[in-house]
């Protein structure tokens, strides 16, 4: 765009919004109305205050450690140690269980839902501003990002399907424990320095769960890929 | 005597603060709702979101540093949440028609010689409406709202930079838009 075209375009933008922004009605009546319901739910949500903060921490133990079903007797396959990770499978009839137990990163903090800031986009550069640790990115097209205080969910699409990906700081002693279907067949690999634990819940729908530099990572994808094409795809994050 | 008591009567009603928080909401629900349907274009989502809006920077105004920045500051938190919930749906909804329109950079000068400026309004407002959520905000509180890039960073927890480069996307993006409407419009 010219200079003198940008002066003009942007005239015309502030004119064009202002028209149409003017054109929306609103009366004084629905206004007060308006007034009533607002009264009304406010006073509600003084009501529902206190609760807020029981539902942050629910709400980020239950991002950590996804589905959980109750009575179990499990049976323990493995569990080895890497430089402070822990993982330990377990399963009986009905689930396979992964634990993973960190000792690395900086305390978790709970915040009060209420506070944590969300934020939605679809542009990577906004992320890399925002995100204010290393994070991983994947080769394929950015459908969408949600950042909520640390916690960061990119979503991509490619030819074959949707990724997503999930990560953010972990705590100090941190543990995460993660219950599959059972049948689903577990994997663990080590690119470079990190452990990988690779999990295939069914045909279409597989889980990587990964610890780095005190970010913890799960990544699912949703279309069949083989083993092999999972590890070209942890290869090929940046 | 009557009117004695219907007066003490008032004054015992009355909460200060609730008057305050429904003079501004009289004063500023316009723009507020305004802000929202814009991007929304649905009335009682609107509505609810606007509410929304309120209930939120009622909440939070203690972390509003200057008061008289106030309508400023609502209206980006109510862009905000009708952007954040049209995301949501916008698997349901197609939002997006700008990956399948063609560059047309090198007329631009062309069209907007040859078009009357009450014509390119109306396209201008047509382009408008194509626009995805996120342009459609940073637009809005830009050239709607006149705030300032210092002021969108600080309200929607942005840097300047990266306020100014989604402000030229979101430029660019119409200028593709109301071009290839002008193109259109000739043939």
């Amino acid at each position: 765009m010219k200079n003198d075209n940008v002066n003009q375009f942007d005239m015309l933008i502030a004119e064009a919004l202002e028209a149409e922004m003017n054109s929306i009605h609103l009366t004084d009546r629905e206004i007060e109305q308006q007034w009533m319901k607002f009264q009304k739910r406010n006073s509600n949500k003084k009501g529902h205050r206190k609760m807020n903060y029981k539902k942050a921490a629910v709400f980020i133990i239950g991002a950590l450690a996804g589905f959980t079903m109750m009575n179990l007797v499990d049976i323990e396959i493995s569990a080895w140690r890497v430089p402070n990770i822990v993982s330990i499978f377990t399963q009986n009839e009905d689930k396979v269980t992964v634990e993973r137990n960190y000792s690395v990163g900086e305390g978790l903090q709970i915040i009060p839902e209420e506070e944590i800031p969300r934020i939605v986009t679809n542009y990577i550069e906004e992320v890399r501003d925002i995100i204010s640790f290393n994070l991983k990115e994947l080769p394929f097209h950015l459908e969408e990002a949600m950042i909520e205080g640390d916690m960061l969910h990119l979503n991509y699409i490619n030819d074959e399907g949707e990724i997503r990906l999930f990560q953010m700081p972990q705590g100090l002693e941190f543990s995460q424990t993660t219950h599959f279907r059972a049948g689903s067949e577990i994997n663990e690999i080590t690119i470079g320095d990190v452990s990988y634990t690779i999990v295939r819940i069914t045909e279409s729908r597989t889980k990587i769960i990964w610890s780095s530099f005190g970010i913890s990572h799960t990544m699912d994808i949703d279309y069949p890929i083989e083993f092999e094409d999972v590890i070209e795809l942890l290869k090929a994050m940046e | 005597m009557e009117n004695s008591i219907s007066s003490k009567e008032q004054v015992k009603e009355q909460d200060p603060i609730e008057d305050i928080q429904h003079s501004m909401y009289k004063w500023y629900y316009r723009d507020v709702y305004r802000t929202v349907y814009y991007i929304t274009k649905e009335k009682e989502l609107s509505q609810d979101l606007t509410n929304d809006a309120f209930l939120k920077a009622y909440d939070k105004i203690q972390s509003l540093e200057d008061i008289n920045k106030f309508k400023q500051w609502i209206c980006v938190i109510a862009a905000n949440l009708a952007k954040n919930h049209i995301r949501k749906q916008s698997k349901l909804l197609t939002f997006y028609p700008m990956e399948t329109i063609e560059d047309k950079h090198k007329t631009e000068d062309i069209v907007i010689e040859k078009v009357d400026r009450e014509e390119k309004r109306e396209k201008l407002k047509k382009g408008l409406q194509q626009l995805d959520p996120d342009a459609k905000e940073i637009l809005i509180l830009r050239y709607y709202h006149n705030l300032t890039y210092e002021e969108m960073g600080e309200t929607l927890s942005l840097k300047q930079g990266t306020v100014k480069s989604r402000l030229k996307r979101s430029k660019d993006k119409l200028f593709k838009i109301f071009n290839s409407e002008g193109e259109k419009n000739e043939k």
